[in-house]
């Protein structure tokens, strides 16, 4: 029942936005990176270039695609409501939800994967039409790609929050709404130098391991897990609050 | 053979406002049950409850003996349903919305086949969804419905959208459905011809109250007809019956409908109303079967609630 349900997930995605959701955030964060470095003058490290990007995206790309990307899923339900028909088949109520929330995850990291594959093409293709030249020192995507994953696993926790969100309100700017306040939260943070008060922040975790992950890499690892742990229990409590809840 | 739908002091509250309260159904099974009430009456309200998409308040529902709490599962594998105007994934085709709904039921592709071709839809099923009329729509959402050949479909409003042709021909698909099928289908309406029309079962509700049940046929009173009589002078008519110890129904609009003696011959009674009428001195110029209609049981069980006040306006 499981896989029926998560095919039948996957299904209802299958329209030209799907893609665009998919990879808006990565081919933005290609398109920024081809543009600067082809714009530059002087052609950076990768390494500054890695540094520079994991703040971009775990600050505000991550988090906020997150948002998109949940409503987006959620609204193809809430729009055809569609919740009486979902609802009224033979499935165990919790079960569809968890599927639901399961597919978003999914999403979020082929987006995640797909985030450095663009940033390293748009500097090396900005590199070589640049007056700058290519980016020197080592390309480095294998710690890049360690740093991404951390800090995935640690946006679990706000990814769960914004699912439950997006399910439980049939408007998206509930939920739209609350990824906007979480980053600008996360944003005040760093703007009034109290970043440590926003550690176990859902919309700042990832944020804390990008900024901690050179000084105190077992900090970050833990972080990783708080949110890893957080964002499951979050996902069970929305199965079980979705599942007793009359839905229309 | 047992109910299909069984409900015992079935109730729910939104707050302050009892929407359905103490509803006790016996929907048997292979009827065609008609849900007939007012718009506001509860009859959505009902069915979401019995699909278990409402938590009651007090009561249960059971279908074919599973109740929906206790083993929701056991009770929604025979069960196909559509709820108000069907919910529908615009952006997919018709085959897809189908597809979604067949591949989570685990069905053989050719069952989304079988249902395009009955509900006409086959060469529609490339198109959107979201380009459909209403009348494709609720077609889509009865093939839908239809997957897996459930053995009770619900069905809340289903010629809601369709043009003439279509409600005559939902009609008869839903008539055949218990012969063809096996299945037993409840159908909410606020029509009263369409029930009258398609149920072999009636349930009326108003103002969430269920105040009448029972096989269609007993409705109309099979053992109680009645003749209309056109005479000239409908008083003087009825003091005339009354002599001759008749039973008037109804007098008005230079007619009088008299009761026939139960167990007699229509013909034969018929005739001696006449003669005792056309004794008395009465001019019949019209003599004609009235036969009950369901405006009529309904007038009198319901339409003093249905348009005491409130919101709801009595089915037409």
């Amino acid at each position: 029942m499981l896989i029926r349900l998560f095919s039948a997930e996957l299904r209802k995605l299958r329209e030209p936005v799907t893609l665009l959701a998919l990879f808006a955030a990565p081919m933005l964060a290609g398109a920024l990176m081809f543009a600067g470095i082809a714009a530059g003058e002087r052609a950076p490290e990768w390494a500054d270039v890695w540094e520079g990007m994991t703040g971009f995206w775990m600050l505000l790309l991550a988090p906020l695609s997150a948002t998109a990307f949940a409503a987006f899923a959620a609204q193809i339900e809430h729009r055809a409501r569609g919740w009486d028909h979902q609802l009224m088949l033979p499935a165990p109520k919790w079960m569809t939800f968890a599927v639901k929330a399961a597919v978003v995850i999914l999403g979020l990291w082929v987006m995640t994967a797909l985030f450095p594959l663009a940033v390293a093409a748009g500097g090396w293709l900005g590199g070589q039409i640049g007056a700058g030249g290519p980016l020197t020192g080592q390309v480095g995507l294998a710690a890049f790609y360690r740093l991404i994953v951390l800090g995935a696993a640690a946006g679990l926790c706000l990814t769960a929050i914004q699912i439950w969100a997006s399910l439980r309100f049939a408007s998206f700017i509930a939920p739209v709404l609350l990824g906007f306040g979480g980053v600008a939260v996360t944003l005040a943070g760093m703007i009034f130098r109290q970043v440590d008060r926003i550690e176990l922040w859902p919309w700042g975790m990832p944020m804390w391991i990008a900024l901690t992950i050179e000084e105190y890499p077992q900090s970050a690892q833990r972080l990783a897990l708080y949110g890893l742990a957080g964002g499951l229990a979050v996902l069970i409590a929305m199965t079980l609050h979705l599942s007793r809840r009359e839905m229309r | 053979m047992g109910d299909a739908i069984a409900t015992e002091d079935l109730t729910k509250r939104f707050g302050a406002v009892e929407a359905v309260s103490g509803v006790a159904l016996r929907v048997p099974e292979r009827s065609v049950y008609g849900f007939l009430g007012p718009n506001g009456s509860g009859k959505t309200t009902t069915i979401r409850l019995i699909l278990g998409l409402l938590r009651p308040t007090a009561g249960t529902a059971r279908i074919f003996g599973h109740d929906i709490r206790r083993a929701r599962l056991a009770a929604l594998r025979a069960v196909g349903a559509v709820i108000e105007t069907p919910a529908l994934y615009d952006h997919l085709s018709g085959r897809e919305n189908l597809e979604i709904t067949r591949g989570v039921l685990g069905l053989k592709r050719s069952e989304t086949d079988r249902v395009l071709e009955l509900t006409g839809l086959t060469g529609a099923q490339r198109r959107r969804a979201g380009g459909y009329s209403l009348g494709m729509r609720q077609r889509l959402g009865l093939a839908r419905a239809l997957l897996g050949s459930p053995r009770l479909l619900l069905l809340d409003e289903p010629t809601n959208g369709l043009d003439p042709d279509g409600i005559q021909e939902m009609r008869g698909f839903i008539r055949s459905l218990p012969e063809r099928t096996g299945a037993t289908v409840f159908l909410s309406s606020h029509l009263l011809s369409e029930v009258e029309q398609t149920a072999t079962h009636v349930g009326l509700i108003s103002k969430g109250r269920l105040v009448l049940q029972d096989r269609l046929a007993e409705l109309l009173g099979a053992g109680e007809a009645t003749i209309r009589f056109g005479v000239d002078d409908p008083p003087r008519a009825a003091a005339a019956l009354g002599a001759a110890r008749r039973e008037t129904v109804e007098t008005g609009g230079g007619e009088i409908r008299v009761r026939l003696s139960p167990g007699a011959d229509a013909d034969a009674d018929a005739g001696a109303i006449n003669a005792a009428l056309v004794n008395a001195g009465v001019t019949v110029f019209r003599i004609a079967p009235a036969t009950r209609r369901l405006e009529d049981v309904y007038m009198r069980h319901a339409g003093a609630h249905a348009t005491g006040g409130g919101d709801a306006h009595p089915p037409v």
